[in-house]
């Protein structure tokens, strides 16, 4: 049985605007991308340098100097640095293994639709099993067994959300060969991989895209939920839920070390929700 | 070019429902039936009757369950295989729909080049997909144009030509106007007249009005739930029915010219369920003819006194 | 009616299957795990020898399959790798401490959502819509681990109202039991609204009110009924959501329920206890999945009907 996130209030009453919520969620994200691509060159002290002569500083606006404009952490790390490397660390985490779990998911999808038969009926299985088991769960089992490592973590979080994709893909694809295209396109003596590519592809593909703007935001909060409980991104290496994480003890004395990879973490995942319901519209509106 | 088939035996059986409760449609049943190179064929029948599926058939779009056809003697390639798509350069056909048999995210521009291109079929595909578009008599601004923005008649024109593409020898045309306004269904049907003469077109003609299938047929094959209950020239069957349900067809058709109202009769009871076919003759519980042996024994098509096909127990044999 | 039923246990028997199957498959690709617990060069054979012959793993695989499937039958799923004990006497001693934490988070999240979306549907539109919605929105942005933080240092940090971490008294339930409800609260207030505003919507809530009723008689009478069944079939999402949603939360306040169970299990590589705690998540969710099937099944007229 599936449920479909009701839309915003603003989708059916009011009409498309230039908001500022938007232009504002835009600019952070382009922000986060900047800060992103540019980490070696933007960040003033190496992520994992250590000056335990200057530990535990404020941001400079409330005690500290301009040395550590965000202050610096227990072993002292520039926090500033630190939290630029773990944005790019995240993001790319995310994005890399939002985009796996479409393309994976996907082609399941289309695979089951174009196998049909006990292929079909195994992948929808494995829908059926992935969807019904809470995804932390899953992920926690794999880590259990396989231990961590950076590129499992990725395709773990791959693999979030791939059974959304595949019950979609597959439920468009069969609609496309009833629909009479699709049909129509291999009695034109096309091959099957230029049907569904050329043909099928552009028909599923804002659904495809309306489905990773929902799951984005959750492939950002998966990724630092796993850091932040010690299972997912492993030291020296550093992302924005690990750095929450190091800094709960802290958390008394020195509430900026929580604060600035929070922050990140709940503006970047709002700004992305945000910015996807209003694609999202946009794409409803399109398709009327 | 030109194609001829030969359909022998001809059954495609649906099954439908899950294991338990499995229910089988006899879409077609046991048909055999020839289309001769460069004839017009005109298969009718109500809807339901598996006018549509005999045409998948005949061109390798559907796998039959029994049965075999053959194309100009060799066994028809079915299926998405290299030899199926090799064999769509003969083999054509006319959806019912063209706003779904057409995609509605492509130009239709591109949809003709890209066939082009795939069969390696123009040097320029797109001065060619710009003739092809001519040929239907569409402009070249329509190629540039989404189906959604086209209106019905341009829809079944610009599908028309897409078909055409391939120069095949043999195309099914599925009700090709039975989605249109009158007047525009006389352009179309005027249209398929043209292109036949021009390109030396074998064709059949799927619908469900008698009166269309007359007017481009050379032949008219008439269906009742999945068999073949008469065939023969559009002249003879049109003006001298011999089988009851075809009689009964032009009885719906022309009670209103006098001159008929006597003749054939209209038609008795429900339109059959497609699931139920009744044992014996599928046509007894409708017929006004219908003897004790209609319900016991199937009568098969078969060679009359004056040399026509029917398929009915209630008429002359043939002359021994 | 009953085909539909049996068709749904069916389903549900195999998902539990493939579950089972799948973990006992995933356990043994990852290799030995003698070796991943015991220091490989320094360990004496003999006491790996032991050790496998202990945990069953000399056998031949399908033996092992089998004495798994054994296993779970007779309610024996293995020992503890950490300290001998056996797995499910373990995670029987925490059930009781995750299932409190559950429970309350259950009633306050209803608490605060269905009044919170009803209120948002009858009053689209206006400032008390906007609210809960924009609340709802930034809530789903919050995950419990930030909301959490957030809630130590306002009520441990700042207010010193409540104990940070622990368990024991009720001030160490309040702040785990808030952290989930909020989160899931704001998730019920959008489904509710959602489901309110579709009943509103339809023609016989525009006839009971021509009829002259009462506005506060049809909300009762007519809308609220008709909105609780699409509700019902996403409990199965909330169960899943509360299930995931308190792993972390147990983690952040320290309270000993099975979700922390599961992720200390986890660092330590305490296979048993991680497979057998993933087998009852995953067993938890087919039953409440099946339930679900099942209760939407008595309250939607169009399957209660279907004709056998």
């Amino acid at each position: 049985m599936r449920f479909s996130i009701p839309k915003s209030a603003s989708s059916a009453t009011e009409a498309p605007r230039r908001s500022p919520v938007l232009l504002i969620a835009a600019l952070w994200l382009a922000i986060m991308a900047v800060a992103g691509l540019a980490a070696p060159w933007l960040a003033p002290y190496g992520y994992a340098d250590q000056d335990l002569m200057a530990r535990l500083r404020p941001p400079a606006l409330v005690g500290g100097d301009a040395a550590h404009w965000l202050g610096t952490d227990h072993l002292g790390r520039d926090v500033l640095s630190r939290v630029i490397y773990a944005i790019r660390v995240s993001m790319a985490v995310a994005l890399v293994g939002a985009l796996i779990g479409a393309v994976f998911g996907t082609f399941l999808g289309f695979l089951a639709a174009h196998a049909r038969g006990v292929v079909e009926e195994s992948i929808m299985a494995l829908v059926d099993v992935q969807a019904a088991l809470p995804f932390l769960i899953f992920a926690l089992l794999v880590i259990a067994f396989f231990g961590n490592d950076l590129v499992l973590f990725v395709l773990l979080v791959g693999l979030h959300g791939w059974e959304r994709y595949a019950r979609l893909a597959r439920g468009l694809v069969l609609d496309a060969k009833t629909k009479g295209y699709a049909e129509a396109a291999r009695a034109m003596g096309l091959a099957p991989w230029r049907i569904y590519l050329v043909h099928v592809g552009p028909n599923v593909a804002s659904a495809m895209i309306v489905q990773f703007t929902l799951n984005l935001p959750e492939t950002i909060l998966l990724e630092a939920g796993l850091s932040f409980l010690g299972l997912g991104i492993q030291p020296p290496l550093t992302s924005l839920g690990l750095m929450l994480n190091d800094s709960r003890n802290y958390i008394v004395l020195h509430w900026w070390l929580p604060t600035v990879p929070g922050a990140a973490i709940f503006l970047t995942t709002l700004s992305v929700s945000l910015l996807g319901d209003a694609l999202r519209d946009r794409l409803d509106r399109a398709l009327r | 070019m030109t194609a001829a088939v030969r359909a022998e035996g001809l059954s495609r059986h649906f099954r439908l429902g899950s294991w338990a409760r499995r229910r089988v449609v006899h879409a077609v049943d046991d048909v055999d039936l020839d289309i001769h190179s460069g004839e017009m064929l005109g298969i009718v029948g109500e809807s339901g009757c598996g006018k549509s599926t005999l045409g998948r058939l005949l061109i390798g779009l559907d796998r039959p369950t029994g049965g075999r056809i053959t194309i100009d003697g060799a066994p028809l390639p079915t299926g998405v295989g290299p030899a199926f798509r090799r064999s769509r350069k003969q083999l054509q056909y006319v959806f019912q729909d063209p706003l779904s048999a057409l995609n509605p995210r492509l130009t239709i521009g591109f949809q003709i080049e890209e066939v082009l291109r795939v069969h390696r079929l123009a040097r320029q595909p797109a001065t060619r997909a710009i003739a092809l578009l001519d040929a239907v008599g569409l402009g070249p601004e329509h190629g540039e144009r989404y189906v959604h923005q086209l209106s019905g008649g341009q829809r079944q024109r610009a599908l028309v030509a897409r078909t055409l593409a391939v120069e095949p020898g043999l195309v099914i045309f599925d009700e090709p106007v039975s989605a249109l306004d009158l007047s525009v269904q006389a352009q179309m049907i005027d249209l398929i007249a043209m292109l036949r003469r021009r390109l030396g077109l074998t064709g059949v003609f799927i619908s469900h009005d008698l009166r269309v299938v007359r007017y481009v047929s050379d032949r008219i094959a008439v269906m009742y739930l999945g068999r073949i209950v008469e065939i023969g020239a559009a002249d003879e069957v049109f003006h001298q029915p011999l089988h009851p349900y075809t009689q009964a067809l032009l009885g719906a058709l022309l009670s209103l010219d006098p001159e008929r109202r006597r003749g054939p009769r209209r038609l008795l009871g429900d339109p059959p369920d497609p699931f139920e076919h009744p044992p014996g003759c599928s046509f007894h519980p409708r017929c006004p003819q219908a003897a004790e042996v209609c319900r016991r024994t199937t009568p098969g098509l078969s060679r009359l006194a004056d040399g026509r096909l029917a398929a009915c127990h209630a008429l002359p044999g043939p002359a021994a | 009616m009953t085909r539909f039923v049996l068709t749904k246990i069916v389903r549900a028997l195999l998902s539990a299957w493939l579950v089972v199957t799948i973990t006992f498959v995933v356990l043994r690709v990852t290799g030995d795990p003698v070796q991943s617990l015991l220091p490989v060069e320094t360990t004496p054979p003999e006491i790996i020898d032991y050790y496998r012959r202990l945990w069953g793993l000399d056998q031949p695989l399908w033996q092992q399959y089998l004495g798994y499937l054994q296993g779970l039958a007779n309610g024996t799923l293995g020992r503890s790798f950490a300290d001998g004990r056996d797995a499910v006497g373990i995670i029987a001693e925490r059930i009781p401490k995750t299932l409190v934490l559950m429970g309350w988070t259950l009633a306050v999240m209803l608490a605060l959502g269905l009044p919170a979306g009803i209120a948002a549907a009858l009053r689209r539109g206006t400032w008390v819509d906007r609210a809960v919605m924009a609340t709802a929105v930034a809530g789903h942005s919050l995950p419990g681990y930030l909301l959490g933080i957030l809630l130590i240092w306002l009520f441990a940090v700042e207010l010193r109202w409540l104990p940070s971490s622990g368990h024991g008294t009720w001030a160490h339930l309040v702040m785990p039991v808030l952290t989930l409800a909020l989160y899931h609260g704001a998730v019920v207030a959008r489904f509710t609204r959602a489901a309110v505003l579709e009943i509103l919507g339809q023609p016989h809530v525009l006839a009971a009110r021509a009829q002259g009723w009462r506005e506060a008689a049809v909300i009762r009478r007519d809308v609220l009924p008709n909105a609780a069944i699409p509700l019902v079939t996403v409990v199965g999402f909330f169960v899943g959501g509360l299930i995931g949603g308190s792993i972390i939360v147990e983690w952040i306040f320290a309270w000993p329920g099975i979700g922390r169970l599961l992720i200390t299990s986890v660092a330590g590589r305490d296979l048993a206890i991680v497979q057998a705690l993933v087998l009852l998540f995953a067993v938890t969710m087919i039953v409440t999945n099946l339930l679900v099937d099942l209760a939407y099944a008595l309250l939607n007229p169009k399957i209660r009907l279907l004709r056998d």
